[in-house]
């Protein structure tokens, strides 16, 4: 039988129990520091919750033990066997509370998913934001031409009508012989070629289509749907989609069509109250794809309705007043139609019809 | 998770419960007047949990491929030396109830008592009590994922 000094155990245990309240407390420092740079990160709260648990596990745990040896080599060495239990319970406590936020680890990964989700999502979301604005921009761009190129055909037709005519009379009136009719016939060809030109620039302009592309309507809707689905969740309103079995494929302009839906997702949603649906089908008309909205809402009043498209006109305060208007240019913008009917009481329905992909339609068929 | 719990407050209310009970020993008597059994079940049922929740916190971080990152590592390292300890602890549990008080021997000129090493158990004994060799490098590692975190959240603002 050997003995063993318990000195090296001891010394271990004494300068190992300063050494962890040392260290906990640097670890706490630093989780309470991290916490301060990034304030509202569910990671730094998690990380702060669990050093401030592995800190009450070492103050516990090392005091303990160093009132240990204190009371040892004081004298007190019963004391201790008061103690002993007190310390053993509350290192139990922490032992549990450390396991506890560990287990928590979990949820925070949850949250912190969450959150990257919804990052993605506004990422998404503001690259779209981006596009309209470009596709709005050079649908402004083009209507400002057409319109430059209305005025000047405006302002130039009279002249060259009147100079034209003039010129004609002229010509009839004139000698045979006469040694200034050849030039008078340059002017009558002329200001003939002049009045071509303003004609060329009054016809409508044809619709522009390069920013058009193929689209499937019930997609899109989908797409619309997700964007405004929180808005609805919080205020109980319950959106459903009806869409058609096949596919509903038309040309248009993505960003304006949604834009155009969503604004009639948006009213239905500002007018209705908890507890309304809103009911959205697509179907496939008769060369027409087809986009309803119904909601069993309060509903326009005759008198309302009767101008829903006019521009400027709202009964909500504060609103614009342009949403409407708006949408109906969007559609027709894209040769489709509108209609809108709704009483008092029995809600909304919008009915868009849109011409589908001549292509698309001749391949179904 | 509320904003007005903080946890440092928190912790530091357990170490005044922790001053104060230790300050008054009349209190203590009062509450642990038996020297039941249950006590060390709950202490040995805690180790167990505390173990079992590490290993599934190194599984979430594995499952997450946390480990690409450094910081992560250095956790991870410290919560398997956590539950290395949390072991360790365990059977330096069993082991000092196995080691009765009559292996320790105090010699005359020596302050600190010696240890009759006669079977394997003794020398368990012996070494399971240097716990410190391994719970002190667990915090350390925590300790280093925490610093490297802080230097990360730093340079990226608050991202
Ligand atoms: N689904 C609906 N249910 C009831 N009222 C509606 C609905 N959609 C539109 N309205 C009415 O039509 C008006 C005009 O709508 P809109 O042109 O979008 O302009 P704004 O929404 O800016 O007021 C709204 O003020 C509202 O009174
Ligand atoms: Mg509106």
């Amino acid at each position: 039988m050997t003995l063993w000094s318990l000195s090296p155990v001891w010394f271990i245990d004494f300068s190992g129990s300063l050494g962890m309240i040392v260290v906990s407390c640097l670890c706490l420092g630093t989780a309470r520091r991290i916490n301060r740079k990034a304030p509202e990160h569910a990671l730094a709260s998690y990380l702060l919750w669990l050093s401030a648990a592995i800190f009450a596990f070492s103050i516990s745990r090392s005091l303990g033990h160093i009132i240990k040896h204190g009371l040892y080599f004081s004298g007190y060495s019963d004391t201790w066997r008061h103690l002993s239990p007190v310390s053993g319970s509350i290192n139990t406590l922490t032992f549990v509370v450390i396991g506890a936020v560990t287990l928590y680890f979990r949820q925070i990964e949850t949250i912190m998913n969450r959150m990257s989700r919804d990052r993605d999502k506004i990422t998404v979301f503001s690259r779209e934001l981006l596009e309209l604005n470009r596709d709005i921009e050079s649908i402004v761009s083009e209507r400002t031409r057409v319109e430059m190129g209305l005025r000047f055909a405006h302002e130039i037709r009279n002249p060259a009508m009147i100079i034209g005519g003039l010129a004609r009379r002229m010509d009839k009136n004139m000698p045979e012989e006469s040694p200034d009719r050849e030039r008078l016939k340059q002017i009558v060809d002329q200001s003939e070629k002049l009045e071509t030109l303003v004609n060329m620039l009054d016809q409508p302009e044809k619709k522009s289509s390069g920013k058009f592309e193929a689209l499937e309507l019930s997609a899109l809707v989908e797409d619309v749907i997700t964007i405004v689905q929180d808005e609805a969740d919080r205020k109980g309103i319950i959106i459903i989609l009806d869409r058609a079995p096949s596919p509903l494929t038309f040309q248009g302009n993505r960003h304006l069509i949604k834009i155009a839906f969503m604004h009639i997702l948006r009213n239905g949603l500002e007018s209705c109250a908890s507890g309304d649906t809103i009911q959205v089908v697509t179907e496939a008309g008769e060369r027409t794809v087809i986009a309803k909205f119904e909601d069993n809402g309060p509903g326009i009043p005759q008198e309302i309705a009767d101008h829903i498209f006019d521009p400027f006109f709202t009964t909500r305060e504060g609103s614009t007043g342009i949403g409407l208007p708006y949408v109906k240019q969007i559609i027709e913008e894209h040769n489709g139609s509108i209609v809108l009917s709704s009483s008092k009481n029995t809600g909304t329905l919008i009915l868009i019809r849109l011409p589908p992909l001549l292509g698309e339609l001749s391949r179904q068929e | 998770m509320k904003k007005n719990v903080k946890p440092g407050a928190a912790a530091v209310s357990f170490l005044v419960l922790l001053l104060i009970q230790a300050g008054n020993p009349a209190n203590v008597s009062a509450l642990q007047t038996h020297g039941g059994p249950e006590g060390l079940y709950a202490h040995q049922g805690a180790h167990l949990f505390l173990v079992i929740s590490l290993v599934i916190f190194l599984l979430n971080i594995r499952r997450l491929q946390l480990k690409r990152y450094k910081a992560w590592r250095l956790f991870s390292g410290g919560a398997f030396l956590l539950a290395m300890w949390s072991i360790w602890a365990f059977i330096g549990h069993v082991a000092e109830i196995m080691t009765p008080e009559s292996s320790f021997v105090t010699l005359p000129g020596h302050s600190v008592p010696f240890l009759q090493v006669g079977s394997w158990r003794d020398v368990l004994f012996y070494f399971v009590k240097m716990d410190h060799l391994v719970c002190l490098p667990a915090l350390l590692f925590f300790y280093a994922g925490l610093k490297k975190l802080l230097s990360e959240f730093s340079e990226n603002g608050t991202q």
